[in-house]
Order: structure tokens, then C-alpha cells, then sequence
């Protein structure tokens, strides 16, 4: 846990992080499952391109801060896949 | 003799100087108006069991086979001729019993038996009639007249009992057993008839093909379920209507 004295506003960093991430994944998804049916649509693939960046980016800038959000993105010298508290824990993710 | 040479010499095949359509003896063979040139050297006796088996075979692809006769025929030098060393000799033709070479059985594939998947039966759901009991209560009035005497009068005239018809409304709750139709396993009810829609118009539908239009806000699509709002209808739970 990352927590400091500044405890209670960095848990709203980290949900409002996570929060991106998963409004950028959710935007990605519909758009994947637009493209499907529309491949030829240039817009649709601008918007695809964009955000897949913004999703790329929001979960990198996550887990720099509070670590991997999936076990085959951990980096590093140590396994930091077990650092954060589970869901049964009271993780959140 | 070479056996090899005869061989040779019995397999060329006679060297006809002109082909000429064949016709028929008086003895039933078949015979040539120009006769052929044999090879005087020719000499049945010579030929060996396996020369004859040979023989057959040979006549088996055909030559010396008259068409419509189930014989083999082919030329052979008169008695006479085979000591002439060369020219023309003539020759009979002799005809044989037409080999009709052995025929193998006929290959059969044996048929692996075609898998038949085993369909289960459908299983048609059995419906119960649904029976509802409908109660309602009948009332019937019951009129009786009731007579009461005046008494405390005593006349020698009797006096007559002062009826009055009162009546009584008695009910009775009467209960019907209605039933809705039910599904007989096994019979030809649609579930159009099942829903009572046999009298409705068959439904035309038209999809229209979505386009490309503005976008939610991230974080009000992740809301709404869509990022499109052309898509973000209610959703109502119920029967149609």
C-alpha cells in the first residue's frame, strides 16, 4: 500500500486513475466492437487510435504509481504482483 | 525351334495383304475373299502348353474375334501348304471356343454403415391445461307464505289465517372450472396459436444500419454502457404490447 500521511487523498488519486483506466478500456472495447461491423469507417479508426493511446497511457501512468493492474505487466527486478492487497483484502482491482 | 523365335513368330500378328470384310462358310466359319500371308514356318505342333495358354491370352485382346460369334478365329495354314517355303498359302480359318477370360469378383466396397447421430426425441414440453375455478354466487329468492292466525279473537266465524308471502333470497356460490388451451404433446399447435397471434399481420421488420456520430464523453459512456448515444436506449423489461 502506498499510503502516506497524504493517505486519503492519494486513495482518490488512485481511483480517479483507475477510473481512467477504465473508462479508456470501456471507449476501446465499444469501439473494437463498432470497427467490427464498420471496418472501412475512418472515423471510427481515429477514434481506435486515440484511444488506444489514452488506454495505454492511463494504465502505464497507473501502474507507475501503484503497480502492475495485470500479472504479465509487472516490471522490475522483484515480483510485485503479490505487493498490493487482494480482493478479498479490500482491493479494488 | 527357338521358343522365343516361335514365340515372335506366333504373336505377329498374320500379315493380311489387303483386309477383307469377312463372310460366312458353308460350315459356319468365317472366312476371307483375299487370304491372309502366313508365316509357313508356323508350326502348331510345336507350340508348348504355355505357348497355348499364351495363345489364349492373345486371342483374348482381340484379334481372330468375330464380332456377333463367341469364338476365337484365326488362320492356319492347310496341311497341305505348310511345306511350301514361301508365298501365298491358303490357309481355313479354325475357330476356337472364345476365351472369356475369368472375371474377378467384382470389388465392393464394403460400405462402413453411415453414422446416424441418434436424435434424441424432442422433447415437446407437456402443458397442463391451466384450469381456473370461476366463482360466483347465484341467488335464487324462496317465497314462502307465512300464515299467522290472529289470535285472541274468538268468533263463530273461524278466522281466516292472515298469510303473507315472504321470501328469502338464498344464494349459493356456483363455481365453473374455465380452462385455457393446452398443448397436447405431440400435436401440430403452433406457439403463434399457443399466444393467440393466428389473427395478427406477419411483422416486417426493418434494422437501420448504425453510423458514425458523435461520442459520449468517456466517463458518461462508461456510464450509459455505450459511447454512442444513438444507442443508449431504455431499456424496457416486459411483454411486447
Amino acid at each position: 500500500m502506498m499510503y502516506d500521511c497524504e493517505g486519503v487523498s492519494m486513495n482518490m488519486t488512485e481511483e480517479a486513475m483507475r477510473k481512467q483506466v477504465y473508462e479508456t478500456g470501456f471507449a476501446l472495447d465499444d469501439i473494437i466492437l463498432y470497427l467490427d461491423t464498420h471496418p472501412m469507417d475512418m472515423n471510427a479508426m481515429n477514434y481506435y487510435r486515440f484511444m488506444r493511446q489514452a488506454n495505454e497511457e492511463a494504465v502505464r501512468a497507473y501502474e507507475q504509481m501503484f503497480g502492475p493492474l495485470m500479472a504479465d505487466s509487472v516490471m522490475g527486478d522483484t515480483w510485485s504482483w503479490l505487493d498490493n492487497p487482494w480482493p478479498w483484502e479490500g482491493g479494488k482491482r | 525351334m527357338d521358343y522365343n523365335n516361335q514365340r515372335n513368330v506366333f504373336y505377329s500378328r498374320p500379315q493380311m495383304s489387303q483386309p477383307q470384310p469377312p463372310y460366312m462358310n458353308t460350315n459356319g466359319r468365317f472366312s476371307y475373299n483375299t487370304l491372309p500371308v502366313i508365316n509357313p514356318m508356323f508350326d502348331h505342333q510345336m507350340m508348348s502348353d504355355q505357348m497355348m495358354s499364351d495363345r489364349v491370352s492373345m486371342s483374348s485382346c482381340g484379334w481372330g474375334d468375330v464380332a456377333g460369334r463367341n469364338e476365337m478365329c484365326m488362320w492356319e495354314p492347310k496341311r497341305e501348304a505348310r511345306k511350301e517355303v514361301c508365298g501365298e498359302v491358303k490357309s481355313e480359318m479354325k475357330c476356337a471356343p472364345r476365351c472369356v477370360p475369368k472375371c474377378e469378383p467384382k470389388y465392393v466396397p464394403k460400405c462402413e454403415p453411415k453414422c446416424v447421430p441418434k436424435c434424441e426425441p424432442k422433447c415437446i414440453p407437456k402443458c397442463e391445461p391451466k384450469c381456473v375455478p370461476k366463482c360466483e354466487p347465484k341467488c335464487v329468492p324462496k317465497c314462502e307464505p307465512k300464515c299467522e292466525v290472529k289470535s285472541g279473537v274468538k268468533s263463530e266465524i273461524e278466522i281466516a289465517p292472515v298469510c303473507e308471502t315472504k321470501c328469502e333470497t338464498k344464494c349459493e356460490t356456483k363455481c365453473e372450472t374455465k380452462c385455457d388451451k393446452a398443448v397436447e404433446m405431440g400435436s401440430n399447435i403452433s406457439p403463434a396459436t399457443m399466444m393467440g397471434c393466428d389473427d395478427m399481420p406477419i411483422a416486417m421488420a426493418y434494422v437501420p444500419w448504425q453510423k458514425w456520430g458523435p461520442t459520449y464523453p468517456i466517463d458518461l459512456g462508461l456510464k450509459r454502457g455505450t459511447i454512442f448515444p444513438n444507442l443508449d436506449l431504455p431499456f424496457e423489461m416486459g411483454r411486447c404490447r
